[in-house]
């Protein structure tokens, strides 16, 4: 018995070394200076490759600019998606799995086959290089998790709060604002939070359609490492990290994660 | 989906068109409106133009397969379909076998699994960017896995794993493992405990009750995680694109053509097989579970 709990204990150790320490070595290498050979720990700890990333690749509009892109990206996705989400859940569509197959695709199929056409296409709109062309296509991401998660929680709205509502008065407008919003509001934070998680983070679409105005945090973690410039790229990609860390604990005190699946994607 | 599965409707509507009913049609279709002219303007187009492009000639006009054919007739294309099925298939193997014992650990409540849980969350939460430079600092000749290694005196000489195949399949297991065990998770919380109760009681033991009534139980949620590890791993981008060196996957094969050689048109038909071949293997697994649903 005794051997078998070291046993387990052994392997449940392994897998969490297995899993933290790459991002550990990221956090060594943004605040470690002299770090190399053979050491298991920098010489000395120092913030001076994040004022190195402010400096010279001028981190605070990098930053400013993938927010920026983010914030715009879960607007036009929350806009379009709550409306078809709602039609959708509640009313009797024709069609109406060919419909919820059309809205799901874009996630089925690698970003890269779409992003070669997308980056033709934007560019001829002159939409590259511009935070509202970017999160546009941010949202191609995006809408098609917001769009099941919404569904979801609008079908799962009691239709008797509704009609006990307009039975006690209300107009279609008040019994939007009254009973359905609060009641819908868990599907719909949850839906932008996730929208703003997969622009903030996305690498591949954004590398088709960025110019020099519109660098973001993926791209310039990119950069940086193509220039040779490690230890600038591990201090942005600690910046980068911030919002998907946040989001797990927020989504794992609420949520099964297995109900997480189908949004999150690394590509 | 299964959140997407029709419910009953409130409203009980007669099977003939009544104008009711076109009212329904009308504003519904008009509230999805935005929705689905935004994805034909975004994703379907673009998918289109793709498809265009890979098929037009260089010069003139009219049409060609010559992209598709100097991309799969040459053996320099087939070397990036199998290196990059090649990938797929090891890392999927070895993540599934990651997977099954983490589920079975998982499966019992304990002090900390929720955070276990957590961290299962965070390969497949952060941007692949992160992982990978993460990934290549730790398996450098330098890093903390090889110097750990030499100062336990299990190895003699430094092991290289970066930009070599092995390192690129222990990287898409460490990025995409966690689809898997977290499928394998779902499938295991639904057997119903009785089930092992009663192999127990007939007195098999924990490895027969394994192989006999936990394995075939859960054939179904192995082969779901497998598959969603494939796809994921078909589709890399980031991960080869920064540790692969020179082992350049289809992903990152398309962006380079793409980009460096300009030459859009064959980025164009690689691109449009990557997406025939993913979009084939979604399908079949979906056709495959409905028909075992059905059986």
């Amino acid at each position: 018995m005794r051997g078998a709990a070291l046993l387990r204990g052994g392997l449940l150790l392994s897998f969490v070394l297995f899993i933290t320490l790459p991002l550990a070595m990221v956090l060594l290498e943004a605040f470690g200076a002299d770090w190399f050979g053979a050491r298991l720990l920098p010489a000395h700890w120092t913030l001076r490759w994040f004022v190195w990333a402010a400096e010279t690749v001028d981190l605070v509009s990098v930053l400013l600019n993938t927010v920026e892109i983010a914030l715009l990206a879960t607007v036009f996705t929350l806009a379009i998606t709550v409306p078809g989400a709602w039609a959708i859940a509640r009313y009797r569509l024709p069609l109406r799995s060919i419909l919820i197959g059309a809205i799901l695709f874009p996630r089925m199929i690698p970003e890269i086959t779409f992003a070669l056409g997308v980056a033709r296409i934007f560019y001829a709109l002159h939409l590259t290089n511009t935070a509202v062309g970017i999160a546009l296509a941010h949202v191609i991401l995006a809408a098609p998790f917001a769009a099941v998660v919404l569904v979801s929680s609008f079908e799962g709205l009691d239709p008797r709060l509704l009609e006990a509502g307009a039975v006690l008065g209300c107009g279609p407008l008040s019994l939007f604002r009254r009973v359905t919003l609060p009641l819908a509001l868990p599907g719909i934070v949850a839906a932008a939070l996730f929208s703003f998680l997969a622009s903030y983070n996305d690498f591949v679409l954004t590398l088709m359609v960025y110019g020099s105005e519109t660098v973001t945090l993926p791209v310039q973690t990119y950069l940086s490492l193509g220039n040779g410039y490690l230890s600038v790229a591990a201090a942005i990609s600690t910046i980068l990290l911030i919002p998907s860390i946040l989001f797990l604990l927020g989504m794992l005190r609420m949520v099964n994660p297995e109900t997480l699946l189908g949004g999150l994607k690394g590509a | 989906m299964s959140v997407l599965a029709p419910r009953a409707r409130i409203e009980s509507i007669p099977a003939r068109v009544n104008p009711a009913r076109l009212r329904q049609i009308f504003i519904g279709g008009l509230l999805a409106c935005p929705l689905l002219l935004y994805l034909a303007a975004a994703f379907y187009y673009p998918l289109a133009y793709t498809l265009a492009e890979s098929v037009t000639p260089e010069a003139g006009t009219g049409w060609t397969l010559g992209n598709y054919a100097s991309f799969l007739g040459s053996r320099d294309g087939l070397g990036v379909l199998v290196l990059t099925l090649w990938l797929a298939f090891w890392a999927t193997l070895l993540s599934i076998l990651l997977s099954l014992p983490l589920a079975l650990f998982l499966r019992r409540r304990f002090f900390g699994r929720r955070a276990l849980q957590f961290l299962m969350m965070l390969p497949i939460t952060i941007p692949a960017l992160v992982g990978a430079l993460g990934l290549l600092i730790l398996y450098d000749r330098t890093g903390w896995f090889n110097v750990v290694l030499l100062r336990m005196h299990l190895i003699r000489e430094p092991l290289m794993i970066d930009y070599t195949i092995r390192g690129l399949i222990l990287f898409y297991v460490w990025m995409f493992f966690p689809y898997g065990a977290l499928v394998i998770m779902s499938g295991l919380g639904s057997i119903d405990p009785a089930l092992e109760e009663a192999g127990r009681v007939m007195g098999a033991s924990p490895l027969v009750v394994f192989r006999r009534v936990l394995l075939p139980l859960l054939r179904g949620s192995l082969w779901a995680g497998g598959v969603m590890i494939f796809l994921q791993c078909f589709g890399a981008f980031s991960v080869p694109l920064l540790a692969g060196g020179d082992l350049q996957p289809l992903g990152v094969k398309i962006y380079r053509v793409a980009n460096v050689f300009l030459d859009w048109p064959l980025a164009s038909a690689m691109a449009v097989v990557m997406g025939i071949i993913q979009a084939g293997l979604v399908i079949a697994y979906q056709r495959a579970g409905r028909a075992r649903h059905l059986a």
